[in-house]
């Protein structure tokens, strides 16, 4: 062999042992990697800040705390569940896990703008899967259910199909081919894009490695969140969740835009029955009842708590009497939808007082052990191994 | 007896090829990363 092809031999062997040694870390990585000390995803640590945790990740979260005998409580859900408003030391998962005892392990995996569809549900589906004994506490407003695999988490359930954490549901499967269809060009381009991945990950393991590197010892990915520290492990970066404002000036400003979003929760839902109540478009329930049709395996709902998050009753006092009676029947309705459809479902927050909100929707500590001790009840209430 | 210089210098080329090479497989991995993280913005939106 001649000295140029022995060099280019040399730079070949040691590209496959390079790309090999990587697919190997990802795959220790996928097995056993959660971020240190985790109590939630803090801003610094979710797609806000351009850190994808693999659905591996949420799994071990889950799975590295629990033993035998107990009971995982998964918490899905968006900002309100994350514990938007309570700093670190005050979150209400915190309050929950008193509440329950070492018999249940809570495990927070609610996103910022997440559904209740996304990660933490298809985590709670994998580990019933695995026969792991889980309940899943997720929250959402009246209106569509929404898709796990149509936002920006979208890939989490690519992930979890693809590496067959996902119990079987034929109504899921002709909903993606159905709404598949509906996709623009971009949204086909970017759906290709995410199976690619999803499938290239199950073998190369890409995504768990550099997200572990990410999480562990230093970050690539530039974020506006953090111009001149994005480089530091995600992981040592402190919660930013601070305190909420004084009570006095919390609710000053955008009075206006937060009156319109308030009404919005059921404006276009009900309309009056002409004896002075109000009736909920049967429309709107019906779409709702196809979507949690279409997301929830059968398996998994007797293991639900939904929670309708209600707003902060600063502005709701605000409604005229007719607006209150037409909120109060629009999440009637929808509570009586999940419930039909097999999923215990409260309202949460119809009692808190304003104090116990940090805006409009948030809960401030005070409301996050509210909330714990509403969880807890409705859990106890599950009588679920 | 030592080797000669030229024939000590091949081997060490030869590392060091292996070694680049080893850096640019690491590095390719990498790239399938990037290349697949999930490029829309994150819109935050209220509930």
């Amino acid at each position: 062999m001649t000295p140029p092809r022995r060099q280019a031999l040399a730079l070949l062997l040691g590209l496959a042992a390079g790309f090999a040694g990587a697919v190997l870390a990802g795959r220790h990585a996928a097995a056993a990697s959660a971020p240190a000390h985790f109590t939630r995803f803090t801003p610094f640590l979710s797609a806000e800040a351009s850190y994808f945790p693999p659905f591996a990740e949420m799994e071990h979260l889950a799975l590295a705390r629990w033993h035998p005998g107990q009971t995982v409580v998964i918490i899905g859900g968006n900002s309100i569940l994350n514990g938007v408003g309570q700093p670190a030391g005050e979150l209400w998962s915190g309050h929950l896990q008193t509440l329950l005892g070492d018999r249940y392990v809570v495990v927070n995996l609610s996103f910022r703008g997440g559904q209740p569809a996304e990660g933490g549900a298809l985590v709670a589906e994998s580990l019933l899967r695995r026969g792991v004994p889980v309940l899943l506490v997720d929250n959402t407003a009246p209106g569509p259910v929404g898709r796990a695999y149509e936002n920006v988490y979208g890939y989490l359930f690519w992930q979890a199909r693809d590496r067959g954490r996902l119990l079987p549901h034929e109504p899921r499967d002709l909903d993606l081919a159905a709404r598949a269809e509906l996709l623009g060009p971009a949204g086909r381009i970017r759906r290709a894009e995410e199976r690619l991945g999803a499938r290239l990950d199950v073998f190369l393991n890409f995504q768990a490695l550099w997200e572990h590197v990410a999480g562990r010892y230093f970050s690539t990915v530039w974020t506006r969140f953090l111009p001149l520290d994005f480089w530091r492990p995600r992981e040592a970066l402190p919660d930013p969740e601070p305190a909420p404002a004084p009570l006095a000036g919390r609710f000053a400003s955008g009075l206006e835009v937060e009156m319109a979003i308030v009404r919005g929760f059921s404006a276009a839902m009900g309309t009056p029955d002409g004896a002075g109540g109000w009736r909920v478009d049967d429309g709107w329930i019906r779409a709702a009842a196809r979507d949690l049709d279409a997301v929830f395996p059968d398996a998994l709902r007797p293991r639900m708590l939904m929670l309708l998050s209600q707003n902060c009753p600063y502005y709701r006092d605000r409604l005229t009497p007719a607006e209150r009676d037409r909120d109060t029947a629009v999440f009637a309705a929808y509570e009586q939808m999940w419930r039909r459809n097999g999923i215990r479902c409260v309202t949460a927050g119809a009692s808190f007082t304003a104090a116990d909100y940090r805006d409009r929707t948030h809960l401030a500590p005070s409301g996050g052990e509210k909330l714990a001790g509403l969880v807890a009840a409705e859990l106890r209430r599950l009588d679920l191994p | 007896m030592t080797p000669p210089p030229s024939r000590l210098y091949a081997w060490l080329g030869l590392l060091l090829r292996f070694a680049a090479g080893i850096a640019l497989g690491i590095f390719f991995h990498y790239l399938l990363y990037r290349l697949f993280l999930p490029a829309e913005p994150f819109i935050y939106t209220a509930f």
